[in-house]
Order: structure tokens, then sequence, then C-alpha cells
């Protein structure tokens, strides 16, 4: 098949977005596909309907990449691509929206409030902070609404260190999200499939700085992983469980990863879903996927294979 | 007990120095800024586009033809003779003596940093920088895991009563410092350099509590106006050693660059050299040997200053219309750079991601110190953007700044008045 690989672009992990990219580019040629490695840029539609590819593989992390964006317009084009279409997209880049979902539907997920760049410049929000410490409690965790890789995300242990968490997160995206932080062990289900779904084995993430962050994610050595993660074998099919309905109620196809923590009374608590999971030499899904008896080649083989399914 | 999944298999066996060495968000945040679409006023690079390719093709070719063989060759470690004579015209230009015995040529004056780092720095050792300084030296040093002591500037420079306090306050304890590393001319980052009678105030110090001056001058020769101070080498032989190169008046591509020290210590770097790869360039020695000898460089040079000085020009130009009375800054003679710094509850490293989604980009100033610092300083450069591109950069870059105080101001941050701001240094 001709494949196109959309990578790099302008997100703010455009660098994560080319190790994945060119990984995942390699593995195609390695499987005896045409690859066309494709830095997203000014030129990508017209060169996507030059090129009459069979199929894109979008290894693109981040805004554009990862929110319904790029996925629209491969609709448009009637170009079949990888991952989930463009609601799942849209609504997994959007923490907000996808917890909202979560708790209408009944997935465990920490309690939070989302407050907008505006509320702060036009309506004083800042004086709203202290209740929303009081009603939730510290430590909080203060997340971008709509970015990746941890990229803004801060964890505030009392009122005093709210206000430049906030801040911190609005660099990264207008609306910033407060959630209860729970105290548990941090785990990754990444799901492959369509109709039937299979779950990768868990992992289990253990950072040495106690908080998984960007440079925790991206350096070797910063954090510990498990794989299967080390739980109780109820705890685990709780957790698997969890992701699959996630999955299932966001209308992923072929892949997602959902990230878990499991709290105290052995509650997966859902955090959030990813539509592009990243496919770097420190990722999560890579790692679950190995221990599912799938190299990297055979990870790749299987998602292209989902996506082209998709479109029989 | 479920398997460990080790990422890299080999990191129990790495040396403990490889523990200074991270990746990092700025470095993927900047990743971004090679994207056309934003103006980077990040980087550092030279504008060799200036250069008339023909010339460099008529250099290349006249090496080729003439000795070929000699060119494709391993050359002395201490690099090709008759370029030492080149490069000693060089320094003469800038009145510093010197005689080809004194100086050994090195791939970059970066690796004159890293053999400098390499021969002297044991574990724990006391050093002694400008803050904020040149991010590559740091970074040399810091892999030899000494001690860094930072010595704030003013606008004339490393500021003595600092430098004589740390001095003093190690020889209290029984230690001194191994060498006080200086970038005495329009310093990377801050564009600031150290008047005169600092430089014999700063040797005399050194003298005091016998520690070595490392002297990095790569942008000496990139004077827009006023008249040149004396090197510190040229004051004191015996004390400094000095690190040139051709980076910035000719090509950094070429990877040329020189140290002059006094003799015991040019052995050992001659050494060192030899165990990290034997010589420099053959090739690009010899190009530039040529180029220096039979092309009008000093015009070249002339030419180099008029584009960096109308760009340094518009930058300050820019930065009074679009952030006087937000901002302060330094106002450079000469080099590369200039450094803003905002108030002190901005976080530049923070405000990079909005800047680049803004598409442009500077370096945040913590970056520029060993250990912290600079958390609400930038640096931007202006020479390898053309005028209304720096302009436009500016521009952008002060809606952002100006978003971000807003903010601030918004979560409760201590922010001034418009009109009560820091006064813009107008000297």
């Amino acid at each position: 098949m001709r494949i196109g690989v959309l990578m790099g672009g302008r997100s703010l992990e455009r660098d994560v977005s080319l190790r994945s990219g060119r990984r995942v580019s390699r593995a195609l040629s390695e499987l005896g596909h045409e690859v066309m490695d494709l830095d997203v840029d000014e030129n990508l539609v017209p060169t996507l309907k030059e090129e009459r590819l069979d199929l894109v593989y979008i290894a693109l992390h981040g805004k554009f990449g990862e929110d319904g964006t790029v996925q629209e317009l491969l609709e448009i084009l009637d170009i079949p691509y990888t991952g989930p279409g463009v609601f799942s997209s849209a609504i997994g880049f959007n923490k907000a929206l996808s917890k909202e979902i979560f708790q209408r539907e009944g997935i465990p997920t920490p309690p939070f409030f989302v407050l907008s760049e505006a509320t702060f410049q036009e309506m004083g929000a800042v004086y709203a902070l202290a209740a929303v410490g009081e009603k939730l409690g510290f430590p909080l965790v203060v997340k971008p609404v709509a970015q990746g890789s941890a990229l803004g995300v801060k964890v505030a242990a009392s009122q005093d260190e709210l206000p430049e968490a906030v801040r911190t997160a609005l660099h990264y995206d207008d609306r910033v999200l407060l959630e209860k932080y729970v105290k548990g062990t941090e785990v990754a289900a990444s799901i492959l499939g369509n109709e039937e779904l299979e779950a990768l084995p868990l992992v289990e993430t253990v950072p040495r700085s106690g908080f998984f962050d960007f440079d925790s994610r991206y350096t070797p050595g910063l954090t510990e992983y498990y794989c299967p993660a080390r739980l109780d074998d109820d705890v685990s099919r709780r957790a698997t469980e969890a992701a699959l309905r996630t999955h299932r109620v966001l209308g992923c196809l072929n892949v997602s990863r959902v990230d878990i923590i499991i709290d105290d009374a052995g509650i997966p608590q859902v955090l959030e879903l990813n539509i592009s999971p990243g496919m770097t030499e420190t990722s999560l899904l890579p790692m679950a996927a190995e221990t599912a008896g799938l190299d990297f080649n055979e990870l790749v083989h299987s998602l292209i294979k989902l996506a082209m399914d998709k479109y029989a | 007990m479920s398997p460990r999944f080790t990422l890299d298999p080999f990191s129990e066996q790495y040396a403990h120095r490889t523990s200074s060495m991270l990746s990092s968000e700025i470095r993927d945040l900047l990743a971004v800024t090679a994207r056309p679409d934003i103006i980077s006023l990040a980087g550092g690079l030279p504008y060799t586009q200036a250069f008339d390719p023909e010339i460099i093709m008529r250099t290349v070719r006249r090496v080729l033809a003439e000795d070929h063989a000699a060119a494709l060759q391993y050359g002395p470690s201490d690099g090709y003779a008759p370029l030492k004579h080149s490069l000693i015209e060089v320094m003469r230009e800038e009145g510093t003596p010197c005689f080809p015995e004194d100086i050994i040529i090195t791939h970059g004056a970066q690796q004159g940093l890293e053999l400098i780092a390499k021969i002297f720095i044991n574990p724990g050792d006391h050093i002694i920088t400008e803050a904020p300084s040149y991010v590559g030296a740091l970074n040399s040093f810091l892999s030899y895991q000494p001690n860094i002591h930072t010595i704030p500037m003013d606008e004339d420079g490393m500021v003595l009563e600092h430098l004589a306090e740390v001095l003093e306050g190690l020889a209290a304890r029984g230690e001194r410092a191994k060498f006080i590393y200086s970038i005495p001319n329009f310093q990377n980052p801050a564009g600031i350099t150290l008047r005169a009678e600092r430089r014999f105030g700063l040797l005399e110090l050194a003298h005091d509590h016998d520690c070595l001056v490392v002297e990095d001058n790569p942008y000496g020769m990139l004077r827009f106006e006023g008249a040149p101070s004396p090197t510190l080498r040229s004051l004191d032989e015996g004390r400094v050693i000095y690190l040139g190169t051709l980076s910035k008046i000719f090509s950094a591509g070429m990877r040329i660059g020189w140290i002059a020290a006094p003799h015991p210590i040019l052995e050992k770097l001659l050494l060192a050299k030899q165990s990290a790869d034997l010589c420099t360039s053959s090739f690009t020695q010899m190009v530039a040997h040529r180029y220096f000898t039979e092309e009008d460089w000093r015009g070249q040079v002339q030419q180099l200053l008029e584009f960096y000085r109308g760009r340094r020009d518009a930058m300050l130009g820019a930065l009074e219309e679009h952030l006087s009375g937000i901002a302060t800054w330094t106002l450079p003679r000469g080099g590369l750079f200039v450094w803003a710094t905002l108030p002190e509850f901005v976080k530049t490293s923070e405000m990079l991601a909005v800047a680049v989604d803004a598409k442009v980009a500077y370096v945040p100033g913590s970056g520029f110190f060993p250990y912290e610092g600079g958390e609400n300083c930038m640096r931007l450069n202006f020479s390898y953007s053309d005028v209304e591109t720096v302009h436009e950069g500016i521009k952008r870059l002060a809606k952002v700044i100006k978003r971000e105080i807003s903010l601030a101001r918004a979560l409760g941050f201590k922010a001034p008045q418009p009109d009560e701001g820091p006064a813009h240094d107008d000297h």
C-alpha cells in the first residue's frame, strides 16, 4: 500500500510526534509498504490530493492532529486514516467534555471544575478559587483542558499554589481544568479494535519525581514502568472494563489509550482518553503491545489492518 | 512480580556525568520554531547568506587544485601551521599580540571549552562564570561536575565586588576557583561588554587569588560602534586562556576555533585534543587559510556589520515602540543578542508556549544559568532575521507579553500599573 505518515506539524508536541512518526514510518517500510513522511504544513491538502495515498497514518500529537481537525479534512478528501474519527477525537482531546460524558455515563472520574481565561480576565474568577479549593480539597491537579503530553500540568498542594498553577495551564489553552488529586496507582489501558475490542495488558507508571510530567514521560530512566501492572486480578479487571467502556462511550475505532488512577478503594478513576497514543521509544502503547506478544512492527501492522477494516 | 520495563537497558552503566544531560520541555517547544511561519528570535545563527558563494567556490577549488592530497589527509594535532598565521592576524586586528607557537586550532571554540573543562575540572571543583552565561560553556563545564559560582552583571559587565566576595569566601575556606570564565565582548546572552577598567580589576583579583581566566571572544570583531577595549589576554598572557573562533566572521560550518594559552597549559590541551579527535579537519583549515590570505575578509566583516547593525537598530527601535515601560533591555554595541528583562512575576519559560502559538520564539532566560535565575528574562537574537522580520517578531512578542501581564494581574500576581513600570534603561 501507499501510506502517508502525518507527523510534526506546528503543535507544541511536534518533537514527540516526529519521534512517533519516524518510528512508525520505518516499521511500515519494513512491512513492505511504500511510505511517505508528511510533515504537516500549508501544503498538506495539495500533497494529499496529488499523492493518491491508500491510507494515512496519523502520528500527530496535540492540537490539530488529535482534536478532530485533520480527521475532518481526511473525511472530506475521502482518504482512509488510522485511529478514531472526528467525534471521538474532538471529545477525547477536550478533557472537560470527556469528563462530563464520563460522569453522565457513570464512569468514575475525579470531581472537577472548568474555568476559562475570560472568567479570570473579565469576571474576577480569581476570587472563586478559594471556593474551588474548599469544594474539591487539596491537592488539586490543574491542567489545560486541551493539551497532551502533560504539558502545562501542575499539582497545587494548597490555596497559595493555585494561581500559579492556573497561570501555567492557561499558557497551553484558554480553559483550565481543576481536578481533585487522586492518590493511587497510575495505569494506562490500551484498547485495540473496531467492534470486537482487545484490551492490552495495563502499564503501570511510577515516575521517580512522583509526578508523570513531560520530562518524566520522555527521558528514559525518570519513570519506572511495570507491565502488566502490579494489581490484584479483580482490580486489574475492573480497570480494564472501565477502559473498554470509555473507549465505547466515546465511539472510538481502531485504538485508544485510557489513563486511569486506581484509588485506595480499588476503584478505577478515569482521567482521560487519548486517540493518538504515543509511539516513541518511551511510549506506553508499544510497551503494552510487547507484553501481549506484539512487537512494534506487528502493532503497526494491526493498526493498519484495523484502519482498513473500518472502510471495508 | 510483574516485569519491570527498562526503556534504556544500559541505564546502570552510564557515568555519573551523564546525569546532567537531560531532554527538556523547552527543547521540544523550540523544535516547533524550525517551522518557517514562526519568527525565531531564539537561535544564535550568523547570517551566512551574506557570503558570495562564488568566493567560497573559488577558494575551495584552489585548495583542491594545489594540494588535494594534503587537504584529504590527517593534519597535525595543533593545527595547520599556515592557518595559525592568519588567526594571529585576526587577533592582532583586535590588538592582541600572539605567536603561532602560542595557539592550537580546535574544532570550533566549543571544543576549546570542552577541552578546558576536561583538563581542569575535577568533580566538586569551583569555577566562576558571569550570570547569565553561554549555555554551551555551562553544559561543557557541568558535565565535569564542578560547583559553578555565578557573578551578576550590570551594564558594564561582571560586578567585581561580587567576584571579590566569592573569591574571598572560597579563600576563607581554604579553597580557590580553578578559573573565571568570561565573554568580555557583547556577551552571549546578555549583549553586555566588560568595561575596560573592570578588565584590569578582574585580572588583579584573579592574580590575588591565583586563578586562571578563560576569555571567550567570539564576538569581538562584531563591533558596531565605539572603541575596542583591550582583550584580557593582551593584559595578562600568563594567566589568560583565550578562545577565538572563525564562526562569527567567516563560517560556523567550517568549525574552526583556537585556543591561545600559556605553554604548559597548551601542552595538556594538545594531549586532550589528540584523544578527542586527533586533529581538526585539514580540508576546512586549508580553505579558511586561503580565504584569509587571498580574499577580502575585512571587507566581508564590514558587510556583516552593516547587516547586523541595521538589525540591532530595528530590534531596539521595535522594543522601544512596543515594550517601553513594560520591559527593560540591554543596549549591545555589537554581537548578536539583546537580553530583555520582564516584570519579576513573569516566567518566560512558561510563556514560550504562548509565544510559539503566536508564531514568535525566544530563548527563556533560565537556560543561561547553571542552577537558577533569569526566570523573568529572555535572549533575543537580531542577526538572523531581516529588519522587517525583526520588527514583526518584536510586535508579536509584545502582544504575548502584554497578555501575560494582564493574565497575571487577573490572577492576583503583583503587577506594576501601566504608568509606573520599571523605567527603561536609557544609557
